[in-house]
């Protein structure tokens, strides 16, 4: 080994670390309002919506035009491209919204999934090209902090070592080029609740791969401080019979996590995959009251967990706005 | 057997069994209040199956003062071929059945020294890799035989380079470290880690505080020791007994949330001012006992960061305590 050459400078590292606690400030979470064009048309098509880009802007809209009362529950926001540089009916970039309300805009930088050849229907995600000048504009544009996920599943035989690997690889690249643009990375290895594996086998591979992704961010030599986690709660898959309580859920989980992510890290905010809204906020809670001593923030980064009142109230009408933006600060403060 | 006769010959006395038992002796026969300040001791084979003048096994004397035992489990260094003079350690084995041994006959700890040096080249990617992996295969071995493993992987602090690079290098050790662990599904709350503190070179020109020392350290624990490790006891790696207490005290007085006990391992650090008392004379008994007592009650309080230098401290305390290269 050869001697170090300094990735970031002290300055660098502070900003870094500075935005970093500030996204997971005390009851604090993040709002993921990243959903790509195709996922918002699943989303607007259960309440009857026509996927348009207007409507994707007047939904968005309802949720930055919620009141400061947001401002105690919100540290971030992530937006996808379109969403960057779209803006509200009287002119004002959200980008603008957002930073007025003192909460950190976020991007979402990788450009989806595609598969390893000869495995067993695993990914890895693209992204990488071309990203630090990407990253060098967004952060000109009022981005803080970026959000990149890859995507694993557990099965009799994934995920497999090469997807581990791969994956946690090119999640440490993207937090790489990130730091050097000033953008702090959310790193989001995804393990996937589908399958009717218990709550054991779900703690043993999130295990693995979170010791994967360490290794790999300190063979990158990422700057843990200037970094979030946003993994998966240990919950068992979908169809698995055996039903857990929340305490079993928190202890799986904050076990794991004890064991495999460094107290350098500064927060940890959980994303909801698939769980109710009510669901995510109790085991939520149940983490956050478990008996284990726990280094780092834990708070969540919800998607659909946060926006499925909002979204059923709006139902694209416009008079419904004002329902839906209160449905939505209703459930942050949970 | 070689390093005690080092430090018996620090003080003049021969290096023979009933000389090494004698000195023993005088430590385990420490009155109960040392069971405060000291956890575990470390036992060589030898000497775990040595017992005082009454007759009694050396084990047994420390476990009634509520002390746990340990016992050194690797066979020493071997070198790796094609590097610049780097190790792995041998003691695999047979490791399983002389576990089970040491269990009946009285051990709770494991421990095995990896070591590693700085250098321009060194170390290199082989050397951590083949140190980690040893460490963790030992690991894996001892637990399943009810030994909590002591890991310890040692960069040793001969060489002219500063604490930056010792800490860029101490990142990178246990980073490895803590991947093989889990690669070899160590059950991590069932051990506690050994490493060195973060510092400069001994031939480095530069000095640093220990605030420097303990802020370097502690950073550099925060970036790659789970949470889930109880704790880390330093070596004092040829610190003087004074040096190593006060940047474990300053360790402990940084104001940032540590999730592991921070406390000691000390070998020399602990034994010079009592050896020094001693001289091998049976008639100095007490005065050694006194002086190892007060040595470890210092480190007791620098764990709880509460240690105050006195100013006065004896010629022992502050002589520096590294041989080159020091082997075990």
């Amino acid at each position: 080994m050869t001697h170090q050459y300094p990735a970031l400078t002290a300055e660098q590292k502070k900003e870094l670390s500075d935005i970093a606690l500030r996204i997971v400030a005390p009851g604090k979470g993040i709002l993921a309002a990243d959903e790509s064009v195709g996922d918002m048309a699943k989303r607007l098509n259960q309440i009857g919506v026509e996927n348009t880009e207007e409507n994707r802007r007047l939904y968005r809209q309802i949720l930055f035009s919620a009141d400061s009362r947001v401002k105690k529950c919100i540290g971030g926001v992530i937006f996808f491209h379109e969403t960057m540089y779209q803006k509200a009916d009287d002119g004002t970039p959200f980008v603008q919204m957002i930073k007025d309300k003192g909460i950190v805009v976020g991007i979402k930088v990788d450009k989806g999934v595609v598969p390893l050849a000869g495995t067993d229907g695993e990914t890895t995600t693209q992204g990488l090209d071309g990203l630090s000048e990407r990253c060098a504009q967004y952060k000109k544009d009022g981005a803080d902090f970026a959000k990149w996920r890859c995507v694993l599943k557990i099965s009799e035989n994934t995920p497999s070592a090469l997807a581990i690997m791969e994956n946690a690889n090119v999640l440490a690249r993207y937090a790489s080029i990130c730091q050097q643009n000033g953008i702090v990375p959310i790193v989001e290895p995804e393990i996937l609740p589908d399958g009717d594996h218990d709550l054991k086998r779900c703690q043993y591979v999130t295990e693995k791969v979170l010791a994967a992704v360490y290794k790999a961010l300190s063979d990158h030599h990422v700057y843990l401080e200037g970094t979030l986690l946003k993994p998966n709660m240990v919950t068992p898959g979908h169809s698995c019979p055996t039903k857990y309580s929340p305490e079993e859920i928190a202890m799986a989980t904050v076990t794991a996590l004890r064991r495999t992510v460094p107290p350098a890290v500064p927060g940890v905010t959980f994303l909801s995959g698939g769980q109710s809204e009510e669901e995510a906020s109790i085991n939520l809670n149940a983490i956050n009251t478990c008996p284990l001593m726990r280094p780092w923030a834990l708070t969540f980064s919800y998607g659909r967990a946060l926006q499925a009142s909002a979204l059923s109230a709006w139902r694209g009408q416009q008079d419904n706005a004002t329902a839906a933006t209160e449905e939505f600060v209703k459930r942050a403060e949970v | 057997l070689g390093t005690m006769g080092n430090r018996l010959q620090r003080i003049n006395v021969e290096n023979t069994e009933e000389n090494r038992r004698a000195f023993r002796e005088i430590l385990f026969s420490s009155d109960a209040s040392i069971s405060q300040s000291i956890g575990g001791v470390i036992l060589f084979h030898e000497t775990l199956y040595q017992k005082d003048s009454s007759g009694k096994p050396f084990p047994a004397l420390i476990k009634e003062k509520g002390i746990v035992v340990r016992i050194k489990l690797d066979k020493g260094t071997a070198p790796l071929a094609g590097t610049n003079g780097e190790t792995t350690i041998q003691g695999l084995d047979g490791l399983a059945e002389r576990c089970a041994q040491y269990k009946k006959d009285g051990a709770d700890f494991g421990k095995w020294r990896a070591v590693l040096k700085i250098t321009g080249t060194t170390p290199s990617q082989l050397a951590i890799q083949e140190n980690a992996n040893t460490l963790a295969r030992y690991a894996s071995i001892c637990q399943q035989h009810g030994l909590v493993p002591i890991v310890e992987p040692e960069i040793l602090p001969d060489g002219d380079h500063d604490l930056q690079r010792c800490q860029y290098i101490t990142e990178k050790v246990l980073a490895a470290v803590y991947k093989a662990l889990n690669d070899h599904h160590v059950y991590l709350e069932g051990t506690l880690l050994k490493p060195n503190m973060v510092t400069a070179g001994h031939s480095c020109p530069k000095k640093y505080t220990p605030q420097d020392v303990a802020e370097a350290t502690v950073t550099t624990l925060l970036r790659t020791v789970p949470a889930a490790v109880p704790g880390i006891c330093f070596l004092s790696g040829g610190q003087s007994e004074e040096e190593a207490s006060v940047n474990l005290n300053a360790m402990n007085q940084l104001p940032v949330s540590k999730p592991w006990k921070l406390t000691f391992s000390y070998g020399r650090a602990l034994q010079a001012s009592a050896l020094a008392a001693w001289v091998g004379k049976t008639e100095n008994k007490k005065a050694a006992q006194e002086a190892f007592r007060k040595r470890a009650q210092i480190n007791s309080l620098a764990c709880k960061g509460q240690y105050v230098m006195s100013g006065k401290t004896d010629t022992a305390a502050t002589q520096s305590l590294f041989t080159a290269s020091y082997t075990y």
